[in-house]
């Protein structure tokens, strides 16, 4: 029972966070993989890398950031 | 994480033009305190997400800083032209050539779990065949054919790799990672002196072949409390609306 309501409270709490981002709205399913035909954003997950490839090559950055785990459970955003 | 406005194609085809960094928050001190800097919450603590777009130098920003591009642009045509019209206030100095990859092998097989995408890692005991391998995969990783499909971790020492639930010898692999990032499948092993052309080819079989699980939020952290999976931050997680679990004695990863 107790076990319930900590993944209930958990799953509330990652949903108020992704409302707090936005219109977005709660997480439902975790998106997939883009279509194999077409590539993903690409990412340096670095903070110096990135900047000293935007610098070196004088582009704008795009930057994100987000913690790859819920609950502390890995393997989801 | 709402990653809606940035798996739309406009926004991805937008990106090519940019300098695209995604950190894991709460896994260095140092992007800790920059993060905090950029976008903070009343509380003055750094929260789960922090979302902004700047200049080359990384000093003016660009768009209005926040905890997700939904704070910035209305929608994704929004964010995309937005894009487009930053980037042409720069012109461009050269290609991108750098590996885009996360800072080691464990958070990398995370954070390919997390995009459910295979992960590509490198492993060599040699500092100097590392520094090699990592200039091979950041060729691959920029190809046309390869854009985008996979993630990238940096060459590992094989010690590294123990780390996780794989305890991996000398060579470049393409990982299919489990559900929660701890482990994963091999999909392929190439070996280190594979040119840049095999690499691409080894690589582009093993995408035919990976089957991305599909995941439900609930159903994954129910699964991931039941199964003891405990992701431990290298700082602090300071969010105040983030859900708090005590890490069980048995550890975690």
């Amino acid at each position: 029972m107790r076990f319930g309501w900590i993944v209930g409270l958990s799953v509330l709490a990652c949903a108020a966070a992704a409302l707090a981002q936005g219109p977005g709205g709660p997480p439902g399913p975790v998106e997939g993989p883009l279509p194999s035909h077409q590539g993903g954003i690409v990412w340096y997950g670095t903070l110096r890398s990135g900047i000293a490839e935007a610098k070196r090559t004088n582009r704008p950055i795009l930057l994100i950031s987000a913690a790859p785990h819920c609950h502390n459970v890995s393997g989801i955003w | 994480m709402d990653r809606s406005f940035l798996l739309q194609k406009e926004v991805i085809e937008a990106s090519r033009d940019f300098v695209c960094i995604r950190l894991a928050t709460y896994e260095d001190k140092e992007e800790v305190d920059y993060l905090t800097q950029v976008f903070h919450g009343p509380s003055g603590a750094l929260e789960n997400t922090v979302f902004t777009m700047l200049a080359p130098d990384a000093r003016k920003y660009l768009a209005r800083s926040g905890r997700a591009p939904q704070w910035a642009f209305s929608d994704a045509a929004d964010m995309a032209k937005s894009m487009r019209r930053f980037a042409a206030e720069y012109k461009p100095a050269d290609t991108q050539k750098a590996l885009p990859a996360m800072k080691d092998f464990r958070l990398s097989l995370d954070v390919a779990a997390c995009d459910n995408m295979p992960l590509v890692a490198a492993v060599s005991d040699d500092h100097d065949e590392r520094v090699k391998l990592n200039q091979k995969l950041a060729q691959v990783a920029w190809s046309r054919e390869l854009l985008g499909r996979t993630a990238y971790a940096r060459a590992a020492a094989a010690g590294d790799t123990a780390k996780t639930k794989l305890a991996l010898q000398p060579g470049v692999y393409v990982i299919e990672p489990d559900a929660f990032g701890t482990g994963g499948k091999i999909l392929a092993w190439m070996d280190s002196d594979a040119d840049t052309a095999a690499l691409t080819i080894g690589i582009a079989g093993a995408l035919a072949r990976f089957k991305p699980p599909v995941k439900e939020a609930r159903t994954h952290i129910t699964d991931g409390v039941r199964k003891g999976i405990y992701w431990k931050t290298a700082t602090p997680v300071t969010d105040p609306h983030g859900p708090r679990r005590e890490e069980p004695a048995s550890g975690g990863q």
